[in-house]
Formats: C-alpha cells, structure tokens, sequence
C-alpha cells in the first residue's frame, strides 16, 4: 500500500509547474460534461413545447405557457381541454338519459296504443253483430224502423253511449 | 432496436353520438277531435231495399273504423286527448 502513495506522491512532484493546467482542463472537461446535459435537457424541453403548441391548437387554443400570473387559476389551454372533455361527457350523458326517455315513451304509447285498438276492435265487433242480427229480421217488404236505424247509428258511432 | 412510436399505448376513444329531442308535434288542425254527425232519427222508418241496406252498412262501419283508427293516431301524439270520445 505504502508504494501505491509513494507512486502518486512522486507523480504529483513530477507534474510540479503544469499542475494549474491540469486543474483547468479537468475544470474544463466538467463544464463540458454540464454543458451536454443542459443540451439534452434543452432539447427534451423544446419537445415538450412544441408538442403543448400542438396540444393547445388542436384544442382551439394557444399555448401561452404553463404558469399563470394568478397560480391558483389554471392556464387557458389546460382550462380549454378539460371544457372539451367535461362537454364530451355531459353530451353523452344526456344523450343516453334522453335515448332512454325516447325509448320509454314509446313503449308506453304502443302499450296504450294497443290497448286503445283491442277496444275498439272488440266494440266495433259488437255492433256488426247487432247490425247483422237487426238487418236479418227485416222483412221481405223491406221496411226498416227505429230499431234498424238505432243498430245503424250504434254502429257507425253516431250516438253517445250516454243516450 | 424498437420502433418507440409503436410502443406508446392506444387510448381507445368511442366515437361521439349526440342525440336531441325533436319535437314533432303535428299541426293541431291534423290533431282536432273528430265531431261526429247527427244520429238518424229513431222514430223514422223507411222502405231500403238490401242492397242499399248494406251499402249503408259498410259506410257506417267505414265511418267508424275510420274514426277510430283517427282516435289512435291523436293519442299516440296526445296521450289522452279526446277522452269523451268512446
């Protein structure tokens, strides 16, 4: 071990004048390094800009930065997509909630609908019937009275059901 | 060497459907209850011979299915309108 200290020691005394000059290079070498780590950083951030430029004018805004002057308020562009996004989801929500309503009357106007027809299918059967059974009776004389005329009107509904 | 484009996931977005109600009401006019004609007489009588007996049935029963099928159309578009109608 003691000759390791004693090599570097030696070392160190043979350098002697030009030791400044290899403290400027290795000074040198670092900034470098520094420099080129900034670089890559400087490029990821302009990335990122321009990629929120791109953001905000394909939300319809402009990027204006990412620090706003009042930091409790967001900035426009953030604001921006958030308002498409919360749009989407109120549009969609109340287009399901009417889809379903539309789809609800339907069904209920077919069911009163249908139970309308039954009715008036039924009364009307009704009424041929008495029609018929009325009409059969005439005589060959043909002459026809207020029973007749009663079927008649019954029939084409002439006549309130309260008469 | 990978492609990084490819690798970035897929955000999956439903395409947008909007959907608002229309009313479609049609004109009143086309909604108005029918009103139905007098009754005949119940104390008349009259000679008919059967042929005209039965032409006069089936416009009584064309009237009335007419008229009912014109019911159904006002309340699919009213729910309950023109109640004192049968």
């Amino acid at each position: 071990m003691k000759w390791v200290f004693g090599i570097l020691k030696a070392g160190w005394k043979l350098v002697g004048a030009s030791r400044e000059t290899l403290i400027l290079i290795s000074l040198a070498g670092a900034a470098a390094g520094l420099y080129a780590w900034g670089a890559t950083g400087r490029a990821e951030r302009n990335r990122l800009d321009a990629w929120a430029q791109q953001l905000c004018l394909a939300a319809g805004g402009e990027f204006t930065g990412t620090k706003p002057k009042d930091r409790a308020k967001v900035d426009g562009c953030t604001a921006l997509v958030a308002s498409h996004a919360a749009y989407k989801r109120e549009s969609q929500s109340a287009t399901a909630a009417s889809l379903a309503r539309a789809a609800e009357r339907t069904q209920a106007k077919s069911a009163a609908d249908r139970t309308l027809a039954t009715g008036q299918a039924t009364r009307r059967a009704a009424a041929v019937k008495a029609m018929e059974k009325a009409d059969e009776t005439i005589a060959p004389d043909d002459r026809v009275g207020g029973d007749w005329f009663d079927r008649l009107n019954d029939l084409a509904g002439l006549r309130s059901p309260a008469n | 060497m990978t492609l990084q484009a490819c690798a970035r996931p897929q955000i999956e977005t439903a395409p947008a459907v909007i959907a608002v109600e229309v009313k479609d009401t049609p004109p009143a006019q086309l909604l108005a209850c029918p009103v139905a004609p007098e009754p005949f007489p119940s104390d008349a009588s009259a000679t008919i011979p059967p042929a005209v007996r039965s032409a006069i049935i089936g416009l009584a029963s064309a009237y009335a299915q007419t008229r009912d099928q014109l019911l159904r159309v006002i309340r699919w578009h009213e729910p309950g309108a023109c109640e004192d109608l049968r």
